[in-house]
């Protein structure tokens, strides 16, 4: 009997625990995970999350995306520039950009618009938290909307207009349909703003690896020349000029990490590595990678010593294959920094601003500035027309940018002469809607109210 | 099945039995004591045993009882004489009868007419069977056969003596004047009575109000398989199983009764011996193609031959009582339970040894073929082939023919399957060791293989009076696969002119090296134990509580070494371009605590039953990897610290369980069947204010065989409308969903090392998904049940859908966890027929053939326009249907042609696509047939399969005329103005046209199939050979699988689709003895 009643002492203690633990079914949040309300709750943790973006900048599990800059290959690829002899991104090349599949066309609207996202949450997070000091939330906000506004200055350029998310809210974001290239331009240069008045001029970490108000108004400089706002471009340029910033005078010393050139860079991350991206990508193994095209080299100058510098060579099969060299191949200590934002591109913002608005003794003077610096050549001099003067200008960027950030892709999509320089270079399958690239049709599956570019539709 | 009959037994027939016999004195006091428990003690302190029928005496009359080294016999004749009780001493039994049936008159005629006949019985397989009543017909004598199958007892000549035992047939035997009569029992054919393990307990075909369907464990001993789960195929309606890819270990895909749920798991639970267990592959990272399917099923952990039966549990009054868990169906594994021989000590053996190749390669195009193939594009597109874009035609051997399959995985793996097992112990008190080594080969160009070793252990005690029962077990086992790392699914599709090496024998890089893949090793090891204990008490005659406590722990390494001969030199620049390791690690541990009450009593005309019981599970899942990138040199590829660099990325998740449930029964007459079970169920996976959810069944059966009306004819022998109706559930979908979480990583890239950055989306507001289950099914036995048929509607609908639901990439992820307002409904007919065609004493012949028409369906969506599965589903057609373009040939530019369906001038993925066709086989089924020749018997199963899909070209992302090979169909292509084509004419661009017809109308075609699954033939060695070595059976045996494939799919496989390698075909040979 007394068994009797133990067991069945046992067996209800049993039901009564099970039906009574509610706080059972609280799991334990994974040891490396946070919940939202346990980040923003101080410095060191609020200022993690801002670094993690910038370690997303660089580092995604795709090879390739928009900030990490692998544009150096791809934007090379779609323009004039640079021949894929690994045949890898061929549909880059000759401008087919597929729109099915895993590709850097679905990766560069993937991986920015997580970023964007985390960039949003930051912003949220920091609106309450009042245990983060005051001045790393401003601090932080201002990174936080220049993080945004740097990136959908790549989505519009390579989509044309997107849909702009600024906020991590899914359930009014999954719907929203693109704005018009206006609209996103209207966002990114609020948030500009924004960052420029939030933003120290001291860097917030060491070696400019994270933005300043410089950051800011180096890229108000560039979106305001994009718009063909030429005084507001010249501006904002000549902040930068007559800032903390010099031109370096020998090209291959432009890309070192400690150059006064530099305005914003991050450190290559590929964990640990000691080269940049588009070091990995260009160099050379065995057989060519990314090589120059006859183009490409022709736009060089005899004696620009910016050709000795940044252009190297490779044989292969007893042929010489030119490639771009301005990023150190893997090995050896680290030199390089990944440069988001340099001294350089400023001065030709300038000059091109100045010669739209006939300021042409000034343009030519800044213009001169890098040709002489950089490229060791003599100045040019003054006599040219506006007309002659902003082509000058161009042909200089083309050099100046030969192999990053595919400035010479966008710049011929924002002069309109795309469909002249590359139709002729690719009258097989260059069409004028290429200046555009697909949404992928993943995307357009998830959001109905996405409109495909024209000519991606057959 | 014996053993659960054996209990019933004994409670009819008290038998009490141990070993051995000799003279014995006893000493012992006790007061009061019951006859019973007297027997009890003396038992346990001798040798003896008694044997007597209940009913013939008092047991429970009390006696005093006080003696020292008396002799046992001294003792009964004192206690019993009074009883009117005479007993005998046969062997080592003391046999109790009534003294007027063995008249005292029998002494004087004994030596001429009475004789004592001896014997054994045995099942036909020789086994011996315990319990057998031999009753001399006509009279009330008889005893029973003991734990080695043994009887004695005492006869006339001309007597006939009965033997009996449930579950087989009757066998009556005219005494002559031998003194040994051995009976071999036969089975009873009829199905029905068989056991059936059902959730939470046992019932048979016949009491069933659910559907289930059970597989013995000899449909799985036929067929050489790794895992049991792939013995399961074309066996049993309703449940489909594929094999994802032809390797040891694969994963394989379950589905029962279709596709319930858009994207939760669809993975129905797996119970073993009362345990859940997880089949959700473990892999850190896959390795093979894309999408990757490396994976490996935790399912293989689990040796075949451990297994006495599989249970496939279907409708909702077989698996609500599993409540949330039991939407997608229930597999309950039940493992052997001891298997005690005549001796003291039983021991088995089996060795299968033989050999796996791939049963069918495509027919690629040879090197002529292929380079005219390649010229003719780059003359249709007017480009000049050089050394950049066609290294195939500018640089390579023109006459260099390589077969990539054959070269690549033509090869024959050998493999040896070995079991040894030990049992040891008697009924109440036994204990087994099984082990089991299995070692596979590859068909891989390499030294690659395939080893499993496993050791499972089984206590089982009961004490003396019946009333405490414990079991306990302990498997475990391990694998070590060890393979390659690399992707041969789209290398068998390599330029057949390309030589993979260079002259000075290093690995030639133009394109993709095929080749170099075979020097990239890839190990992934499992370790896996299972435990658990089962305690069970009766409380009384009527409540028995019990309580089963689980603890599995599944550890799953991988580790993929890339060393420089595996890589491109072209990437010399990247950190994964050098030496680099990839490792992987997955701890995943499960506790399950399960106590119930159950009560059973006779209420009424019926049998009333009742369960009440709960589920406590916590399971956690420790996860990592680490990159280990930039090695110097391959030889430090052993030592991760040795890595240029490594990242190590760690997660964790805890997921909790928390339920209870009652199921009451009653069994009225035999006729009128009721089940009702209820589940509240509380899971982790929801947020806090919707973590409940509740689950109900019905189930009602009426065996109308039973009724008068129908008593009077012979052809009808059973009948069995059933119904069943209710709710289960799904949570099968990730952890931590509700929380909005960071996750912190190490970043190396910025001031602080530590970096938090955002995991996914979180939703508060998601819950359950619920499946509404109806069944409905008429079973029917023809002929003494020779002839069964069941058919089986069901009806399933599933509400509230459990998605991630899919996003676009603008809201920063591309899923959330979220419930969708859609109503899914999989409607199916099964029929299932088993015949016993002839069944003769030498000859007998069953065919069981099953049938599953299946149907689904997405009734409704509401607002599925502007949900992100506005261009993925059509309210009205199957979630499994693939939507494409319209896509052909232009009989004029020989281009592909896309239909402009919405005649909007443009090509939109929104506007333009139609349903292509539904993914869900039509109908699948199998048909077995066995035959039994003397010792010889033989089977065979087809499966057969009708479905769609697209072909292998679907995911050739190359253009007809590109740098890949293709089959030898493309060569049916556009060539000129007028041409009525399959394929476009050759290009090497690959256009827009061309990337919307990979997923087109182009590419989809019947993927049907009929396989010869299995071919067995066995032949069991005569007694008479092998009773000389010691050995009570032996048989040697065929068995083949996947022999043979009849299909008109383009690709590799209709089973594992695209260019994936098939199901292997496989050829072995075997002996199996028992000592």
């Amino acid at each position: 009997m007394k068994t009797y009643i133990y067991n069945l002492c046992c067996v209800a203690a049993t039901f009564l625990t099970l039906s009574s633990c509610e706080a059972y079914l609280e799991p334990d949040i994974s040891d490396n995970q946070f919940a939202t309300s346990d980040v923003f709750v101080s410095d060191v943790l609020a200022l993690s999350a801002m670094n993690g973006v910038y370690g997303d900048f660089m580092l995604r599990v795709d090879p390739i995306n928009i900030s990490n800059g692998s544009l150096s290959v791809i934007g090379g690829l779609c323009s004039d520039e640079l021949f894929d002899f690994t045949q890898t991104y061929q549909a880059y090349n000759i401008n087919e950009v597929p729109f099915t599949g895993f590709g850097p066309d679905y990766y560069y609207w993937f991986d920015t618009y997580n970023i964007i996202y985390s960039a949003n949450a930051i912003l949220e997070g920091l609106a309450d938290a009042p245990n983060v000091s005051e001045d790393l939330k401003i601090q932080l906000r201002g990174e936080s909307y220049f993080v945004r506004a740097f990136l959908n200055f790549y989505l519009v350029n390579m989509y044309g207009g997107v849909p702009v998310i600024t906020s991590t809210n899914y359930k009014e974001n999954t719907s929203k349909s693109r704005a018009s290239v206006s609209e996103v331009y209207d966002q990114i240069l609020e948030d500009l703003l924004n960052a420029e008045e939030l933003l120290l001029n001291e860097y917030p970490s060491e070696n400019k690896l994270r933005p300043n108000k410089y950051a800011a108004q180096a890229l108000l400089a560039r979106v305001y020349l994009y718009q063909e706002e030429w005084k507001l471009a010249e501006d904002y340029a000549t902040k930068l000029i007559s800032g903390p910033y010099d031109l370096e005078d020998v090209a291959g010393e432009v890309f070192n990490i400690e150059n006064e050139e530099t305005i914003w860079q991050l450190m290559p991350s590929n964990v640990n590595s000691t080269v940049v991206n588009e070091g990995r990508w260009f160099n050379p193994g065995q057989t060519p990678t990314y090589v120059l095209t006859d183009t490409a080299l022709d736009a060089f100058e005899a004696e620009d010593a910016r050709f000795d510098a940044w252009v190297k060579t490779v044989d292969y099969e007893n042929e010489t294959y030119y490639y771009p060299a301005k990023y150190a191949p893997l090995g050896g200590s680290i030199s390089q920094y990944s440069v988001m934002l340099r001294l350089g591109e400023q001065y030709l913002i300038r000059a091109e601003a100045l010669a739209k608005q006939d300021k042409l003794t000034e343009a030519l003077s800044d213009l001169n500035m890098v040709r002489t610096l950089h490229g060791d050549l003599e100045a040019y001099a003054s006599g040219m027309t506006r007309e002659e003067l902003v082509e000058k200008i161009l042909d200089e960027r083309q050099v100046e940018f030969l192999g990053e950030w595919g400035h010479r892709w966008l710049d011929l999509k924002r002069t309109g002469r795309a469909d002249a320089v590359l139709g002729a270079l690719k009258p097989q399958t260059w069409e004028s809607t290429d200046v555009l690239w697909p949404i992928n049709n993943s995307e357009i599956q998830a959001n109905p109210n996405l409109e495909q570019n024209p000519g991606y539709t057959n | 099945m014996r053993f659960s009959l054996l209990f019933l037994f004994v409670t009819v027939f008290q038998i009490q039995a141990s070993s051995y016999s000799q003279d014995v004195k006893i000493t012992l006091h006790e007061r009061q004591i019951s006859v019973l428990d007297f027997f009890e003690k003396v038992e346990t302190i001798t040798p003896y045993s008694f044997l007597y029928r209940v009913g013939d005496f008092d047991l429970n009359r009390r006696v005093d009882v006080s003696v020292d080294q008396i002799p046992l016999e001294q003792v009964l004749e004192r206690l019993l004489s009074s009883d009117g009780i005479t007993y005998k001493v046969l062997g080592r039994q003391i046999v109790f009868s009534k003294r007027n049936e063995i008249p005292a008159k029998s002494e004087e005629t004994e030596s001429e007419e009475q004789q004592t006949i001896s014997g054994a019985v045995t099942t036909q397989t020789g086994e011996p069977l315990f319990g057998v009543t031999v009753l001399v017909e006509g009279t009330r004598r008889g005893v029973s056969t003991d734990i080695d199958g043994k009887y004695s007892i005492a006869t006339e000549s001309g007597e006939v003596l009965v033997f009996n035992m449930m579950g087989f047939e009757k066998v009556y035997y005219t005494v002559g004047d031998q003194n040994t009569i051995n009976i071999s029992l036969k089975e009873q054919t009829s199905e029905l009575d068989e056991v059936m393990v059902v959730a939470y307990g046992e019932t048979s075909k016949r009491f069933n109000t659910g559907s289930v369907n059970q597989i013995s464990a000899k449909t799985i001993e036929e067929q050489p398989v790794n895992n049991p789960i792939l013995a399961l195929q074309g066996a049993a309606p309703g449940l489909f199983i594929t094999q994802e890819a032809g390797r040891p270990g694969g994963n394989v895909t379950v589905r029962i009764r279709g596709q319930n749920s858009i994207n939760s798991s669809n993975r129905p639970l797996y119970v073993i011996d009362g345990i859940p267990y997880s089949d959700e592959p473990m892999n850190q990272f896959g390795y093979i193609g894309f999408p990757t399917k490396g994976d490996q099923s935790p399912l293989n952990s689990i040796n075949p031959a451990d297994i006495e039966s599989i249970s496939v549990l279907k409708d909702a009054d077989a698996t609500a009582i599993y409540g949330s868990r039991g939407a997608n169906g229930v597999i309950l594994i039940t493992t052997k339970k001891n298997k005690l021989s005549g001796k003291g000590l039983a021991v088995n053996v089996n060795v299968l040894t033989g050999v796996k190749e791939v049963g069918h390669m495509m027919d690629l195009l040879n090197t002529p073929e292929y380079l005219a193939l390649r010229l003719k594009a780059f003359q249709n597109d007017g480009i000049e082939p050089n050394n950049s874009n066609a290294p195939d035609l500018s640089l390579w051997d023109q006459n260099l023919d390589m077969n990539w399959q054959k070269y690549l995985f033509g090869g024959t793996a050998n493999f040896l399957n070995a079991q040894a097992g030990v049992t040891a112990g008697t009924v109440k008190n036994s204990f087994s060791l099984n082990t089991s080594y299995n070692r596979e080969g590859t068909i891989y160009r390499g030294d690659f293989s395939y080893q499993r070793f496993s050791i499972r252990s089984r206590y089982n005690y009961v004490s003396q009076d019946d009333r405490f029962k414990m079991n306990l077990q302990a498997n475990y086992s391990t694998d070590d696969n060890d393979s390659f790392g690399g992707n041969f699914a789209t290398s068998l599709l390599t330029p057949p002119n390309f030589n993979p090496y260079n002259e000075d024998g290093s690995l030639n890089w133009t394109i993709t090296n095929p080749v170099a893949p075979l020097n990239a090793s890839y190990i992934n090891k499992t370790n896996t134990l299972f435990a658990d204990l089962n305690l069970a008490y009766d409380i009384s005659d009527f409540i028995t509580a019990k309580v089963l406590v689980g603890y599995n722990t599944n550890n799953f390494e991988q580790e993929r070494k890339n060393p420089s001969s595996s890589l491109n030199p072209a990437n010399v620049n990247f950190s994964w371009g050098q030496p680099n390791v990839q490792m992987g690690s997955t701890k995943r541990q499960t506790i399950n605590i399960e106590p119930q009450l159950t009560y059973k009593n006779q209420i009424g005309d019926g049998v009333f039953s009742a369960l009440l019981g709960g589920t406590l599970m916590k399971r956690t899942q420790d996860n990592q990897t680490i990159n280990g990138n930039a090695y110097s040199s391959d030889l430090f590829l052993d030592n991760i610290g040795a890595a240029g660099n490594y990242a190590v990325s760690v997660s964790n998740t805890d997921y909790r369980y928390l339920s209870g449930f009652v199921r009451l029964n009653y069994n009225w007459s035999n006729k009128y069947l009721f089940n009702v079970s209820v589940r509240r169920d509380g899971s982790s996976r929801f947020g806090p204010n919707n973590q409940y959810g509740n689950f109900a069944a019905l189930g009602t059966a009426w065996i109308f065989s039973e009724e008068s009306f129908l008593k009077d004819q012979s052809v009808l022998s059973y009948g069995k409308l059933r119904a069943s109706y209710g709710t289960t559930g799904n949570d099968g979908i990730g952890d931590y969903g509700y929380y909005q979480l960071w996750t912190a990583t190490s970043s190396l890239n910025s001031e602080s090392s530590t970096v938090l950055t955002p995991f996914g989306l979180a939703n508060l507001d998601y819950s359950w998904e619920k499946v509404l289950k109806f069944d409905a099914a008429i079973e029917l036995g023809f002929l003494e049940d020779n002839i069964l048929l069941t058919a089986n509607y069901y009806r399933n609908s599933t509400k509230d859908q459990l998605v991630g639901l899919p996003l676009p990439s603008q809201t920063g992820f591309t899923s959330v966890n979220a419930n969708l307002p859609a109503l899914i409904r999989n409607t199916g007919l099964e029929l299932s027929l088993n015949t016993q065609n002839v069944n003769s004493e030498s000859f007998s012949w069953n065919t069981a053939f099953n049938i599953t028409f299946q149907k689904n369906e997405l009734v409704s969506f509401d607002d599925l326009e502007a949900s992100t599965y506005a261009n993925t589903y059509e309210v009205g057609s199957s979630i499994l249907s693939q939507k494409g373009y319209l896509a052909s040939v232009d009989t004029e530019t020989g281009e592909y042609s896309i239909e402009d369906l919405n005649n909007d001038g443009q090509i939109t993925f929104g506007g333009d696509r139609t349903i292509l066709g539904d993914r869900l086989p039509k109908f699948y089924g199998g048909l077995q047939n066995n035959f039994t020749y003397r010792s010889w018997s033989f089977g065979f199963l087809f499966q057969f399969v009708k479905q769609e899909d697209f072909n292998y070209l679907n995911t050739v992302f190359t253009p007809i005329g590109g740098l890949s090979n293709f089959d030898n169909s493309v060569l049916n292509y556009w060539q000129q103005p007028g041409d009525q084509a399959s394929y476009p004419k050759p290009s090497t661009i690959a256009n827009g046209p061309f990337f919307n017809s990979l997923s087109s109308s182009n590419n989809w075609e019947d993927a049907s199939y009929i396989k010869l699954r299995n071919v067995n033939l066995s032949y069991n060695l005569p007694v008479t050979w092998i009773s000389k070595v010691g050995m009570q059976n032996a048989r040697v045996y065929f068995q083949g699988q996947n022999l043979l494939t009849i299909t008109s799919y383009t690709g590799l496989d209709p089973e594992t689709k695209s260019t994936f390698a098939p199901p292997l075909r496989t050829l072995s040979l075997g002996v199996q003895a028992n000592f």
